[in-house]
């Protein structure tokens, strides 16, 4: 898998600014097929900076029902990527 | 902030510019108040940051135009509050014509026009010159007079008795009267309608008689061929006549048509004059002779002649000054005048139970013709409000409002007495005008006959009613003695 493959979008809400602002940890999510070592790569590559951890999450797709169609949404992967103290990534470029 | 003014035929056009730092400010205020209302997945309401938001939304255009949308009143109210004097009407100012407005990420200019003060540059007074004094009445004229107040006395105090008839010019009548067009439709119907029948004058025979037929909405004037029908009728007598009126006459209802008139004369009642005697004279008020009330009615109407024509020359040498003058005003506020007088005016209409299209189709006029009269009593009023304010700042003139008050008692004739404090305050406020107005006409005459003229009544008794309140410490607002003096004149 390509490296510009892995990451899908950063994940911004009040839980992940946060995060960012006290644990320097930014939350992306992934494609579902991405690993660790992946994620790290991809992160450095793309934003310059020095991972330290790499943590992953599994989201299950949700069910969901119309009538008597049920369904599945689509599982998905997200990643929490602790970066070095004093590196920063900047979702927001220019505002 | 920053603000710049310039004014142009009437008009004052501010450019304000909000710099970087109070744009910032405003950009994070409405950003916050966005956060509360937008639904922001991942936030709950308010807490979402700046940034967020600004993305949310689309980028910085979208935020300025928040921005614009939320300061906009309050920056135009703060740039013009230094300038509250020279602003027509804050009521206009609120809603100001936009020019221009730039918004950048830097600042924000906006670019807005409000009507300004009306100003007048004056003319040269010492260019006016003074017309002619008119001509002092004549003995006969005088004389003319008193006999015509006279008779108006003893027509006051005319004892009325019954007669069967015939009527005469100048009784009083008590009559039916129905008055149908050709096609049948009633124009008017009265019953039991008193009336005095006017005296015939023979100057203003082609005029219509001014007194309308009361309580009926269309308000059928009879012309004189009217009343000449009448004459001779004795009581109990019916006569019916028609009367054709003239294409051009001012009620359009009836302009060009003929109508039926039945008219039954149920009472007469005509008038005894009291003869020109000592009586009359005692009835008319504290006299003894009749020669005492001729005396006094030939000094008031001498007096009041002197007055009128002093009051002419003013008012002319006033009317020069406007024309030498150059008053700068804005359209708008001629605009905004005629707008608000119509409205008044068909709101009193309306209360009458017509409508402003019925009015003016009485009185024979377009919509656009009584604009147009409207707009030009407006532009003079302003006009002559404007050189007056020029004219009263550059002498310095000022009234003070015991002279308001005077000049409302004597125009009214009460008494201070009569009427509670705080309205006298009020009304006499309404006064302040027209004293400084009557003050810079008698400024101007001195000015122009570099004669020094005789002060007014109302500064008379300010003065005197100051000097009293100093002798007896003791605060009485006005004499009594001089309003009442005017009130029997």
């Amino acid at each position: 898998m390509h490296v510009y493959e892995v990451l899908k979008r950063p994940i911004i809400t009040e839980k992940t600014m946060r995060q960012q602002e006290e644990l320097n940890q930014y939350t992306f999510e992934i494609d579902p097929r991405a690993n660790k070592r992946q994620v790290k790569e991809a992160v450095e590559t793309a934003f310059g900076v020095t991972v330290t951890k790499v943590r992953i999450v599994r989201l299950p797709g949700k069910t969901r029902r119309w009538g008597r169609q049920v369904s599945k949404t689509s599982p998905r992967k997200k990643a929490i990527v602790t970066l070095a103290p004093g590196d920063t990534i900047s979702f927001f470029e220019g505002v | 902030m920053k603000v710049e003014k310039t004014r142009r035929e009437g008009d004052l056009t501010f450019t304000i510019t909000i710099e970087r730092k109070d744009l910032e400010a405003a950009k994070r205020k409405a950003a916050k108040k966005l956060a509360r209302e937008l639904r922001i997945p991942g936030f709950r309401p308010g807490k979402a940051p700046y940034q967020v938001v600004v993305r949310y939304l689309g980028g910085e255009d979208a935020l300025l135009h928040e921005v614009v949308e939320q300061n906009f009143i309050s920056w135009i109210t703060k740039a013009l509050e230094p300038y509250g004097e020279e602003i027509f009407d804050v009521e206009l100012a609120e809603e100001p014509d936009i020019q221009g407005l730039e918004a950048g990420s830097e600042e924000i200019t906006i670019t807005f026009t409000v009507p300004g003060m009306p100003q007048a540059t004056l003319g040269d007074v010492s260019s006016i010159e003074v017309e002619e004094v008119p001509p002092e009445l004549s003995e006969e004229e005088v004389e003319q007079s008193v006999e015509e107040a006279l008779m108006a006395l003893r027509e006051e105090h005319a004892t009325w008795i019954p007669a069967s008839g015939p009527a005469e010019y100048g009784d009083l009548i008590t009559i039916d009267l129905e008055g149908r067009l050709l096609t049948g439709e009633t124009v008017v119907t009265e019953e039991d309608f008193e009336i005095r029948i006017p005296v015939e004058d023979e100057d203003e025979e082609e005029e219509p008689s001014p007194i309308l037929v009361a309580g009926q909405e269309t308000q059928a004037v009879p012309p004189e061929r009217f009343w000449s029908q009448i004459v001779g009728m004795s009581v109990g007598q019916t006569r019916e006549f028609s009367i054709a009126y003239p294409e051009d006459w001012s009620g359009k209802k009836l302009a060009g048509r003929t109508v039926f008139y039945r008219v039954t004369l149920k009472d007469l009642k005509k008038a005894v004059l009291p003869a020109v005697d000592d009586e009359l004279a005692q009835m008319v008020g504290d006299f003894e002779t009749i020669e005492e009330l001729r005396s006094r009615v030939r000094e008031q109407i001498e007096t009041l002649a002197e007055q009128e024509a002093q009051e002419k020359v003013r008012e002319k040498l006033f009317e020069k000054l406007v024309e030498i003058s150059e008053v700068d005003y804005s359209p708008k506020i001629v605009q905004h005048h005629v707008e608000r007088l119509m409205e008044t005016f068909e709101d009193r209409l309306r209360a009458q139970g017509t409508t402003l299209e019925e009015y003016l189709d009485e009185e024979g006029l377009s919509p656009e013709e009584y604009e147009a009269e409207l707009r030009e009593a407006v532009e003079t009023a302003l006009q002559y409000q404007a050189v007056l304010d020029a004219y009263v700042e550059s002498r310095g003139i000022t009234a003070s409002p015991s002279e308001s008050l005077a000049l409302f008692l004597l125009e009214m004739g009460v008494t201070p007495e009569s009427l509670p404090k705080e309205m006298l305050s009020t009304f006499a406020s309404r006064y302040h005008n027209r004293v400084l107005r009557r003050k810079a006409l008698k400024k101007l005459m001195e000015e122009v006959t570099g004669e020094e003229q005789p002060p007014l009544p109302e500064e008379t008794i300010a003065a005197s009613v100051a000097e009293k309140s100093t002798e007896q410490e003791e605060q009485e607002p006005v004499p009594a003695t001089s309003a009442e003096e005017e009130a029997e004149g």
